[in-house]
């Protein structure tokens, strides 16, 4: 378990830098000669770690799950710089969308995963004490 | 191996320069407002686009004033932006929970900063090494070399250039041309190249008339949509 976290720690340390340090520089990339805000949008949200949601929601089970529906995605303002108002509608309501489902999708895989355990724990632990209680 | 007592003294020399770099991070002036205009240039292999225009840095607050390819107010305030184009008298309210990046500045505010802003984020310095009169100091993040690792180039006590690599990321900042400016010695070429996706790509931010801690007008300290103006509120 402790591997696991430290994992998706280092995975969500990861995003994390690039989102502060490096993403700012580089996500205006995407956006070159006759931008598309879709596929740009789509490429900014797939920076966006499954894994860490993935924990959230093994954690924090259902209530994981509510925080990843209830927060909604901040878009890059780097990506909305030099661009015309139809490119900032577009581009902003694709990446909340996009970021959204990532987000909720892993905390739902996060929640399953994280409930099936604790059941199989609580099973487990049944099966013990009444392996034991018959001795 | 026999070492020459005078690269010993060399390095002892840079290395004692280094700690007095990273002890002077937090403590020294810096400062708290500049404007500049700019010119962007995006490179790839199969397009070059172009950004104009002028910022304005101050409080930790951005103002751009883009003059091409679109006449555009961005307005950057910790949690809010507020995007504006005078043509259409239209804009957009951003509000967020999280605080927005900063676009334009981002490199000349980790410049300014000795540690490149690293210590921040949790970077420690792990080792440094120096490659002729150029001091490396070498940075992880304290979770573990997993997360990345920072190659900051020292000459002179200025930064000249950043080096970012992870499992499939490189990224290289060159930080040239420096100039002074009100007393600080600024880049006014930045050169970002990024090889993390499947094109290489390179970015460079040219900086003119850089004023340090300039008189900043109230109409952009306190910026808002005029009156007659249309705007659409989003909330994130």
């Amino acid at each position: 378990m402790n591997q696991t976290i430290r994992r998706y720690g280092s995975i969500f340390f990861l995003i994390l830098s690039f989102s502060l340090i490096i993403q700012p520089i580089t996500v205006n990339t995407y956006a070159f000669s006759n931008p598309d805000p879709v596929a740009d949008a789509r490429l900014h949200a797939g920076h966006e770690s499954g894994g860490t949601w993935f924990l959230i929601g093994c954690v924090g089970g259902f209530i994981g799950y509510i925080v990843a529906t209830a927060i909604t995605p901040n878009p890059p303002a780097t990506a909305l710089v030099g661009k015309d108002e139809q490119y900032v509608a577009t581009f902003t309501d694709v990446y909340q969308s996009e970021v959204k489902s990532i987000r909720t999708r892993n905390a739902m895989y996060g929640c399953l995963v994280g409930t099936g355990a604790t059941v199989l724990l609580y099973v487990a632990a049944v099966a013990a004490a009444t392996e034991s209680s018959t001795y | 191996m026999i070492i020459m007592p005078s690269l010993i003294f060399k390095r002892v020399i840079l290395l004692l320069s280094l700690i007095l770099i990273i002890s002077e991070a937090y403590g020294q002036s810096r400062p708290d407002s500049f404007t500049f205009l700019f010119n962007r240039v995006q490179e790839s292999e199969n397009a070059i686009d172009t950004l104009n225009g002028s910022a304005y840095y101050f409080d930790g607050k951005l103002y751009l004033h883009v003059s091409y390819p679109v006449n555009q107010f961005f307005f950057v305030d910790d949690r809010k932006i507020k995007i504006y184009y005078p043509e259409s008298k239209r804009g957009y309210d951003i509000i967020s929970d999280a605080p927005f990046d900063l676009p334009i500045v981002n490199s000349l505010i980790a410049f300014m900063k000795d540690d490149y802003g690293l210590a921040k984020i949790g970077f420690i310095i792990r080792s440094n090494s120096v490659s002729g009169d150029t001091l490396i100091a070498h940075w992880e993040h304290m979770s573990g070399p997993d997360s990345g690792k920072f190659e900051i180039y020292y000459k002179d006590d200025i930064i000249v250039k950043a080096r970012y690599s992870a499992k499939s990321i490189f990224l290289e900042t060159v930080l040239k041309d420096h100039k002074t400016f009100g007393g600080y010695l600024i880049p006014t070429h930045i050169e970002t190249r990024n090889s993390s996706l499947r094109n290489s790509e390179i970015e460079s931010l040219f900086v003119e008339q850089l004023s340090i801690n300039p008189e900043i007008p109230d109409s952009i300290m306190n910026f808002d949509f005029p009156d007659d103006a249309v705007i659409e509120k989003r909330k994130f």
